[in-house]
């Protein structure tokens, strides 16, 4: 779940209920579940990447598939599940 | 300064090692005490432990800013008139990394490991720095280390044996690795009525924060709030970066202590690890001389304290084998929290 200031079209991960461009109230949003890849990496045989989700990034476990940057990735769970599914970069 | 070890210590008792030598005579002369780490209430018992009576005594926390926001505060009652003296002193215990719970953008991948390898890559994608580079970088630190006997223990590991040293990541050799570290050091500042012998200036003071999570963190491959910082300091202190003849920057990775000369206006934008590399083929050490937080150690909240200590004690020209001929501009930048806030501070002789 992403944090949503339907006045501003501000969106953000972290618990915070006051929209940081108005201060007004925010609302809990599903987040969305598309999103790009930006940058990744590997530890313990385990991939894991930085993505863009409508303006939010967060760092995220890859489940399948190989990141790239520019990649689109996919959420998968209830948004504190942070898995991605990044589909091989199809871009020549 | 306190040597650093890799054991868990007492804070309490570092900071109190750490600065009782400074007091001295001028116990009586000390109107603040300011803290970086030591848990609640850490300068007033520091006070009491030191039977020091201050009007302003009080900790500061900003996680690994912690150390030179303290000297930024106990600088801004001297300067203010708030106070003649102020005793800084900053101290931490080696134990497991600390990282911000509240960030959720970072999800269940909490370790800086995760975006030191990011940012890692960012900057060699961006800048065609190279593992070779990288590594020269790490070897600097660890070669300059081993003329620091406050550094933690290690080796002089050249190129070759950071090269070979464990993969942490797939971008990150552990030799490219900041260490925990049990560590302290302490400052003395003073109105120049009261200063002693062989002083340093604070020319100039930077401050940035550009959020608090990674998400909000701006570019991967540099480090932004440590740029406007540094402008901000280089400004206050009306000099170019081209007159900085020591920095102590802040390299929780290696390949962040090019990113952060460049921030500091060190380098030209790509051009940081190259001149770090090279510094390790010539044996300059104008860049971390103490060796860094890679090769000294990351005594977390008392990293940014030791750094200035460092600066001083090159300014003062009392760095003994460290010491960089000449220097008389000198700079200091931490930041915490993957580089979403920096502290700059320009000091002179």
């Amino acid at each position: 779940m992403f944090w949503e200031c339907g006045a501003c079209d501000v969106r953000w991960r972290s618990d915070s209920r006051v929209c940081p461009s108005c201060l007004g109230p925010a609302e809990r949003v599903p987040a969305p579940v598309s999103g790009t890849v930006v940058e990744h990496s590997e530890m313990d045989g385990r991939a894991f990447c930085v993505a863009d989700f409508g303006g939010v990034r967060l760092i995220c476990p890859v489940a399948s598939g190989k990141p790239r940057p520019g990649a689109s990735a996919r959420l998968t769970g209830d948004g504190h599940d942070v898995d991605i599914v990044a589909p091989p970069d199809r871009r020549p | 300064m306190e040597p650093f070890s890799g054991e868990p210590a007492d804070p309490g008792e570092i900071m109190l090692s750490a600065s009782a030598g400074l007091v001295g005579e001028r116990r009586d002369q000390i109107d603040a005490v300011v803290c970086a780490g030591g848990g609640p209430y850490s300068a007033a018992i520091l006070s009491e432990r030191l039977g020091v009576r201050p009007r302003a005594s009080y900790g500061v926390e900003s996680m690994c800013c912690s150390g030179a926001d303290a000297v930024s505060s106990a600088y801004a009652h001297v300067a203010s008139g708030t106070a003649d003296v102020a005793l800084v002193a900053g101290a931490d215990s080696a134990g497991p990394v600390r990282a911000l719970e509240w960030d959720a953008s970072r999800g269940d991948l909490k370790s800086p490991l995760y975006w030191g390898s990011l940012m890692t890559r960012a900057y060699k994608r961006a800048c065609g720095a190279t593992e070779e580079q990288i590594a020269r970088i790490a070897a600097k630190a660890h070669r300059c280390a081993r003329a620091n006997p406050a550094a933690l223990p290690g080796a002089d590991h050249g190129p070759g044996g950071v090269l070979g040293s464990r993969r942490v990541s797939s971008d990150l050799r552990l030799l490219e690795c900041s260490r925990p570290a049990s560590g302290g050091a302490a400052l003395l500042l003073a109105c120049e009525e009261m200063s002693g012998e062989s002083p340093a200036w604070i020319s100039g003071l930077g401050r940035a924060t550009t959020g608090a999570s990674f998400g909000s963190a701006g570019p991967l491959d540099r480090l932004e709030s440590a740029e406007l910082a540094a402008d901000r300091a280089l400004r206050a202190a009306r000099v170019g970066p081209g007159r900085v003849d020591v920095a102590e920057v802040h390299d929780a990775f290696s390949a962040l202590e090019a990113m952060a000369a460049e921030a500091c206006g060190l380098a030209g934008r790509g051009g940081g690890a190259r001149l770090l590399a090279d510094m390790h083929g010539t044996g300059e050490s104008r860049v971390n001389p103490r060796g860094g937080l890679v090769g000294a150690g990351h005594p977390f909240a008392a990293t940014g304290v030791a750094q200035a200590a460092e600066v001083y004690a090159q300014l003062a020209g009392l760095a003994g084998r460290r010491q960089v001929p000449g220097a008389r501009t000198g700079l200091v930048h931490t930041m915490a929290a993957a580089g979403t806030s920096s502290s700059v501070l320009v000091m002179r002789a």
